[in-house]
C-alpha cells in the first residue's frame, strides 16, 4: 500500500519535472531561436548587413608615444587658452612673454590639462577602441530629468535608444498630424516607426538605406558623358556621398533592426557608434569618409587616440560637426567640418543650404556670446530636447521638454530701446525668431530639380539642380502662423487668433510662389535648363514649379479642399498661434503614381553613384529601388505592418498598394516626375541676429508679411499697413544705431 | 503713471484679486453686491484687437473712439518693460474682456488718463501722472451716471497699514493702491465663490509679492503648523487685519505686520471663531438658502465638537453616532426578543 503510494509520488513527481523540463526547453529554444536565428532571418529578409567592424586609425600607442601625445596635446590646449587669457594686451611682445609665464603657472598648467590623459595613463589604456572603451568607466551614467531628480541609466541602452542613434521613434509625442487629420503615433493609435530613417524628403533625393553610404566616382573637368569605366583611374577622383555622414552609428546600414517592435541592433552594430564625434575637442572631421570592405560600404570614423585623450564636455564646435551642415550648409564659409572633408574619398559639398540659418559666432548672437547648444538643448543623458514645436516628421527622444528664447529672456525681452513696452507687446504674435533672423543664407535652396540634373564641371559630378535659392525675406523666408503642430509633409499649421477664418495656408502660402523676382529667377533657370533638356516646356515648368496645385486633377484639389477643411482645421486652431519664419522648399522628384493623393505621392529615391556619375536619373531611380528594402517596401507584410498607416498619413486613401514601379517587362506606367503638391515649410531658429528687423519691413502696403493672406479683417489690414507710427520710430532707430559686438568677442569667450 | 507694477508671470492671477478684499461695498452688504458678471465668451476672447467694433453698447468705455487709439497698442498681451530700478516687470497691457467686466467698463481710457497720451511715442511726463483711487472716487462722488462708493474709509485703514508705514519709512518702496489692485479688471468676486477660490484669489494677491512665504518653513510663521495647507485654506487678510472692529463684509486694509497679527489658534479652530467670520459669511447664508435653516443647524461643519473644520472628521463622527445608534437599537431588540421568549416559557 504504502510502496504504491510512494511510487504513484514518485510517479507525480517525475511528470511534473519532466513537464518544468519540457518547459524550460521550449523556453531555451525560443530563446535561441530569438537570438541566434531571428537575426539572421531579419537580416537576410532586409537584405541589411552587419559584421564586426574595424577602425585603421584605432592604433595602439607605446607608452612613450602615449607620452608625446599627452604632452603635445596639453601644451596645445594650455597654449590655446593662455593665449585667449592674455588677449586683451595692446603689445605683441608682452603678449608673448606673458603666455610663456601662464605656461609655467602651477594652477593654470592644473586648469589646462584634459582629465581623461591621466585616467587612460592610469587604467593602462593605450589603443581606443571605441565604445567598449569608453564604456570601461561609463557603463552607467546618472541622467537629470526635467523636475530635477536623478537617475542612473545603462550608457550604451541610453544611447542606443536615442534618437542621435536611431533617428526614429515608435513612441508618441509627435506634434506631426496626418492629413486624415490624426496625430502620428497618438496614444491611442497603432503606432509605427517614423522618423528620419523613413522619412521622404526631397532635399536629400534619398532614403537613409539607399543612400547610406556611396563611393562616387567623380572626372574633373572630365566629359560629363564618358562611361566611367572608360575613364582611365588617374582621371577619377572617389568621393564620399550619403546620410552616414552625419549619423552616428558605424554600420553598413541605420539602425534598421530598430524598427521592429522585437529584436535590437546586434553588438557589432552598437560597437560601431562614435562616441568621439561627440565627445572629443580634437575630433578629425577628415576621418569621415567612407570605406569599402568584403562586407560593403560604411563611413569611417576617428579612433585615434589623439580624439581619445581630449575627450571632454560636448562643445558647440562638436553639435556643429554634423549640424553645420544642415543649418549654415556646407558652404557656409564659417563651417569648420566642412573645410575637413577627409583625408581621402573626401565627401561631396552640397552648395545648397538646407535652411541657411548658421550658428557661429560670426552669425549667430549666442554662438557669438559664447553660449553652448547644450545650454538651451538641455540633455537628458543622451537625450536631447529639440522643443515642443516641431514642423517636420522628425522624431523626439523629449517631446515634453520645452526649448524656448522666453525661458532665458522673459516675456519682457527688450530693454534697450525707448520703444521696448511696443517691441515687447509684439512677442503676443511675433515669435523671435521672425524678427531676428533677418534673411538666411543666400544659397538657401527653395526648388530643387532631381530630374534634370546639370554638369558640374569642376567637381566632375552630375548634381541636382537648385531651381531658385535665396535668404530673403518673402523669397527664401516666409512667414506663417504656427502653434507647433505640422503636417506629414512638413507644413506649418496654425491660425491667426485674432482672423477671419480665411487663413488658408495649405491652398495659399504653401503652393505659390508669387514674388516677380524669384518667378524671373524661376524662369530664367528654366530657359538654361531647357537648352539641355529639349523637352522642358517653359511656361509649363515655371508654373508647375511656382503653382504646384496646377498638378492636381480637379477631383484631386476638390478631395484636397474637403480633406482641409475635415481634418486640419481642429490641429490648426490647437493652441496659441504666433506668426514664424519658414524656409519654403520643393522638389521634383520620379513618384509613384500608384500611391498618390492630394497632397502627394510616394516619391522614390535615387542611388547616389549612378546619379553623380550619370547623370541618368531615370536609372539611378531604378538602382535604388531595386534595394531589397524598397522591394520589401512593396510587400503584403510590410504593407500590413506600416505602409497601410504611412499612406493614410501621406492623405493617400485605400492603403498602399504594392505594385513594383518597375513591371518585369521594365516598363513604368506608374512612374511621373512630379513637383510636391505644397512646398515644405522647415523651421528656422538660428541665425539669431541682434538688431532684427526694421518696423517699416513688416509695416507698410508692401511688407514682408501679406497681411491679409493671414486671416486679418481689412481694417486691421489697413491699420497695420499704415505707416504714421513706424516712421518715426524707425528714424529714431536710425538716430541711435545698437553698437555691434566685437568680431573676436565670441571666440574669446569660447576660449574662456 | 500708467504702468501697474506686477509680474506678467502672474499675470492669471490679476483675474481672480477682484476680491473679496473689497466685497460688495455698499454697506447693506449682500443685497447690495454687483450680481456675478457673465463669463466673456469665446469669441470676444478671440478678438482681442480693439479693431472689431462690438455692438452699440460698446461705444462707451474702452470701445469708445479714443480709446481704441490706445488700445490699437495696449491690447497687446505681452505689452510689458523691465522697470530699471525695480527690475520687476512692468505690464502695459490691458485685457480687453476682462476691462468690460470690471467695475470700470464705463470709463474711457481718457477719463483716467490724460491728454498727453494722445501721440506716441508718448511724453515721459504723462508716466508721472499721479493717480490716486480715493482721490479719483471722491470727485466724482456728485456724478450721478458714476456714483462710485467713497474709500475714504479705506484709505484710513491703509494708512495705518504696515504697507503705508513700510512705505514712509526711509529706504521703504513705493506702495499704492495699483500695488495689489489692477483698476483694469477690477471686480468684486460675486457672493457665490466657492470658499477655495476666494482663498486663492486673495492670497494670490499677498504672495505674488511675498514669495518668500512660498518656502516649508516660512519666514514668521514657524509657530503655524501645515503653513500650505493653511495658504489654500484662509485668507492671510483673516489674521493679519486687527480683530476689533471688523464688519463682515468689508475687511479691513489695515494690514498688520507679524507682531500684531493674530497667533491665536482658537480664534478660527473654535465654533463661533471671529477670525473667520467674514471669509465664511457667504457660504453660511447660501447653505441656509440651499440647505434650509435646520437643516444647516444640525449639519454644520464644526457640529462634533465644535472645533475641527475638517469633513474627514465630520464623516467619522457621524459614523460613530450611527454606530451607536444601531448598537442601542439592537440592544433593544435582543432585549425585547428576550422578553418574548421568557414570556412563551412562562
Amino acid at each position: 500500500m504504502s510502496t504504491a503510494a510512494t511510487a504513484q509520488d514518485t510517479a507525480k513527481s517525475t511528470r511534473t519535472g519532466r513537464l518544468v523540463l519540457i518547459l524550460f526547453g521550449v523556453l531555451l529554444v525560443l530563446y535561441l531561436l530569438y537570438k541566434l536565428v531571428y537575426p539572421l532571418v531579419f537580416d537576410a529578409y532586409t537584405g541589411v548587413t552587419n559584421a564586426p567592424l574595424s577602425y585603421p586609425n584605432s592604433e595602439t600607442l607605446s607608452d612613450a608615444a602615449f607620452e608625446q601625445l599627452a604632452l603635445e596635446l596639453t601644451e596645445d590646449t594650455r597654449r590655446t587658452r593662455a593665449e585667449a587669457t592674455v588677449a586683451q594686451d595692446q603689445d605683441a611682445f608682452a603678449r608673448e612673454l606673458k603666455v610663456e609665464m601662464l605656461m609655467r603657472t602651477a594652477s593654470f598648467m592644473e586648469d589646462t590639462e584634459y582629465s581623461h590623459i591621466k585616467y587612460f595613463r592610469d587604467a593602462g589604456l593605450r589603443t581606443y577602441q571605441g565604445p567598449s572603451t569608453c564604456l570601461t568607466c561609463h557603463e552607467t551614467m546618472q541622467v537629470e530629468h526635467a523636475d530635477g531628480s536623478l537617475g542612473t541609466v545603462n550608457t550604451l541602452d541610453d544611447i542606443v535608444n536615442s534618437v542621435h542613434f536611431k533617428f526614429q521613434s515608435a513612441a508618441s509625442g509627435f506634434s506631426t498630424f496626418g492629413y486624415d487629420g490624426r496625430r502620428v503615433n497618438a496614444e491611442d493609435s497603432r503606432k509605427i516607426p517614423v522618423g528620419k530613417i523613413n522619412r521622404a524628403c526631397g532635399i536629400p533625393g534619398s532614403f537613409s538605406w539607399t543612400g547610406w553610404a556611396a563611393l562616387v566616382q567623380s572626372r574633373p573637368h572630365g566629359d560629363p558623358h564618358a562611361d566611367v569605366a572608360a575613364v582611365p583611374a588617374d582621371r577619377i577622383v572617389t568621393r564620399s556621398e550619403g546620410c552616414g555622414q552625419c549619423h552616428i552609428g558605424g554600420n553598413y546600414h541605420p539602425a534598421t533592426e530598430k524598427m521592429m517592435p522585437v529584436g535590437d541592433v546586434p553588438d557589432t552594430a552598437k560597437q560601431g557608434i562614435d562616441c568621439l564625434i561627440c565627445h572629443s575637442a580634437e575630433y578629425d572631421m577628415n576621418q569621415r569618409y567612407v570605406v569599402q570592405d568584403k562586407h560593403g560600404r560604411r563611413w569611417n570614423q576617428d579612433r585615434s587616440m589623439r580624439a581619445a585623450l581630449a575627450v571632454g564636455q560636448t562643445r558647440n564646435q562638436n553639435c556643429l560637426n554634423c549640424h553645420q551642415h544642415n543649418m549654415g550648409g556646407d558652404a557656409y564659409i564659417h563651417n569648420v567640418a566642412a573645410k575637413s572633408l577627409g583625408e581621402r574619398h573626401q565627401r561631396i559639398l552640397h552648395t545648397g543650404a538646407k535652411r541657411g540659418n548658421p550658428f557661429s559666432p560670426e552669425s549667430d548672437a549666442h554662438a557669438a556670446a559664447g553660449i553652448q547648444c547644450t545650454d538651451c538643448h538641455v540633455p537628458q543623458g543622451h537625450k536631447i530636447p529639440r522643443g515642443t514645436k516641431g514642423v517636420d516628421l522628425v522624431a523626439t527622444d523629449l517631446p515634453d521638454r520645452e526649448v524656448t528664447c522666453e525661458s532665458c529672456h522673459s516675456e519682457a525681452p527688450h530693454n534697450a530701446s525707448e520703444h521696448r513696452a511696443l517691441l515687447n507687446g509684439h512677442i503676443a504674435r511675433i515669435a523671435c525668431e521672425t524678427c531676428h533672423i533677418n534673411q538666411l543664407e543666400d544659397n538657401n535652396v527653395i526648388l530643387r530639380d532631381w530630374v534634370h540634373p546639370t554638369w558640374n564641371a569642376e567637381e566632375g559630378l552630375w548634381e541636382f539642380t537648385d531651381v531658385y535659392r535665396s535668404g530673403a525675406p518673402g523669397k527664401g523666408i516666409i512667414y506663417l502662423w504656427f502653434n507647433g503642430n505640422g503636417t506629414f509633409l512638413a507644413n506649418a499649421l496654425g491660425d491667426n487668433p485674432a482672423g477671419t477664418g480665411d487663413y488658408d495656408p495649405l491652398m495659399q502660402q504653401m503652393v505659390q510662389i508669387t514674388d516677380p523676382e524669384a518667378i524671373a529667377a524661376i524662369r530664367a533657370k528654366a530657359e538654361e535648363l531647357a537648352q539641355h533638356y529639349p523637352d522642358i516646356d517653359v511656361d509649363a515648368y515655371v508654373k508647375a514649379a511656382t503653382r504646384p496645385l496646377s498638378q492636381l486633377s480637379p477631383e484631386m484639389l476638390a478631395k484636397r479642399r474637403q480633406m482641409i477643411d475635415a481634418n486640419l482645421k481642429r490641429a490648426m486652431a490647437e493652441g496659441e498661434s504666433k506668426l514664424y519664419p519658414f524656409k519654403p522648399f520643393n522638389a521634383m522628384m520620379y513618384e509613384d503614381m500608384a500611391n498618390q493623393g492630394p497632397f502627394g505621392a510616394m516619391i522614390l529615391p535615387f542611388d547616389y553613384p549612378t546619379y553623380y556619375e550619370t547623370g541618368d536619373t531615370l536609372a539611378a531611380m531604378q538602382v535604388a529601388i531595386g534595394d531589397p528594402i524598397v522591394r520589401r517596401m512593396y510587400q503584403e507584410p510590410f504593407k500590413l505592418y506600416m505602409m497601410d498607416e504611412f499612406m493614410a498619413y501621406f492623405g493617400v486613401e485605400g492603403g498602399w498598394k504594392t505594385d513594383y514601379p518597375i513591371r518585369p517587362d521594365g516598363s513604368m506606367p506608374n512612374v511621373e516626375a512630379h513637383w510636391m503638391r505644397q512646398m515644405g515649410t522647415l523651421m528656422v531658429n538660428h541665425g539669431i541676429q541682434r538688431q532684427g528687423q526694421t518696423c517699416k519691413d513688416c509695416h507698410r502696403p508692401d511688407g514682408i508679411l501679406d497681411y491679409a493672406a493671414l486671416g486679418y479683417p481689412p481694417e486691421r489690414v489697413e491699420e497695420l499697413e499704415s505707416m504714421d507710427i513706424v516712421e518715426k520710430i524707425d528714424g529714431d532707430f536710425a538716430s541711435t544705431p545698437i553698437p555691434a559686438p566685437p568680431a573676436d568677442a565670441g571666440e574669446r569667450s569660447a576660449a574662456r | 503713471m500708467s504702468g501697474i507694477p506686477i509680474l506678467t508671470r502672474r499675470r492669471a492671477l490679476w483675474m481672480l484679486p477682484l476680491l473679496a478684499l473689497f466685497p460688495p461695498l455698499a454697506p447693506a452688504a449682500p443685497a447690495g453686491a454687483p450680481a456675478p458678471v457673465a463669463e466673456a465668451t469665446p469669441t470676444d476672447r478671440r478678438a482681442g484687437t480693439p479693431a472689431i467694433p462690438a455692438a452699440a453698447a460698446d461705444k462707451v468705455g474702452i470701445g469708445s473712439r479714443d480709446s481704441q487709439k490706445c488700445m490699437r497698442c495696449h491690447w497687446m498681451e505681452t505689452m510689458a518693460y523691465r522697470d530699471r530700478e525695480t527690475r520687476e516687470i512692468v505690464n502695459l497691457s490691458i485685457d480687453a474682456d476682462a476691462y468690460r467686466h470690471s467695475v470700470h467698463q464705463g470709463l474711457a481710457c481718457g477719463d483716467c488718463h490724460d491728454r498727453a497720451y494722445k501721440h506716441y511715442p508718448h511724453r515721459t511726463s504723462s508716466a508721472d501722472e499721479g493717480l490716486s483711487c480715493v482721490g479719483c472716487h471722491a470727485e466724482r462722488q456728485d456724478d450721478p451716471s458714476l456714483s462710485p462708493p467713497k474709500l475714504d474709509a479705506f484709505d484710513v485703514q491703509y494708512q495705518h497699514s504696515v504697507h503705508a508705514l513700510e512705505a514712509r519709512l526711509a529706504g521703504g518702496g513705493p506702495f499704492s493702491c495699483f500695488s495689489c489692485h489692477n483698476p483694469h479688471s477690477f471686480r468684486p468676486l460675486p457672493n457665490d465663490t466657492p470658499v477655495s477660490e476666494v482663498v486663492a484669489a486673495n492670497n494670490g494677491l499677498c504672495l505674488d509679492c511675498h514669495t518668500e512665504l512660498l518656502s516649508p518653513v516660512p519666514k514668521g510663521h514657524a509657530w503655524l503648523p501645515r503653513p500650505r495647507q493653511h495658504w489654500r485654506a484662509v485668507r492671510c487678510l483673516d489674521c493679519h487685519t486687527p480683530l476689533e472692529g471688523r464688519q463682515l463684509y468689508a475687511p479691513s486694509h489695515e494690514l498688520l505686520g507679524a507682531t500684531e497679527s493674530n497667533q491665536n489658534c482658537v480664534e478660527c479652530h473654535s465654533r463661533g471663531g471671529q477670525l473667520l467670520a467674514q471669509l465664511y459669511v457667504h457660504r453660511a447664508e447660501q447653505e441656509r438658502e440651499r440647505e434650509g435653516f435646520l437643516a444647516h443647524a444640525i449639519y454644520n461643519d464644526a457640529y462634533i465638537i465644535g472645533m475641527s473644520r475638517s469633513p474627514v472628521i465630520d464623516r467619522i463622527g457621524l459614523a460613530v453616532v450611527g454606530l451607536i445608534v444601531l448598537g442601542v437599537a439592537a440592544h433593544g431588540y435582543g432585549r425585547y426578543l428576550a422578553y418574548k421568549r421568557k414570556r412563551r416559557a412562562r
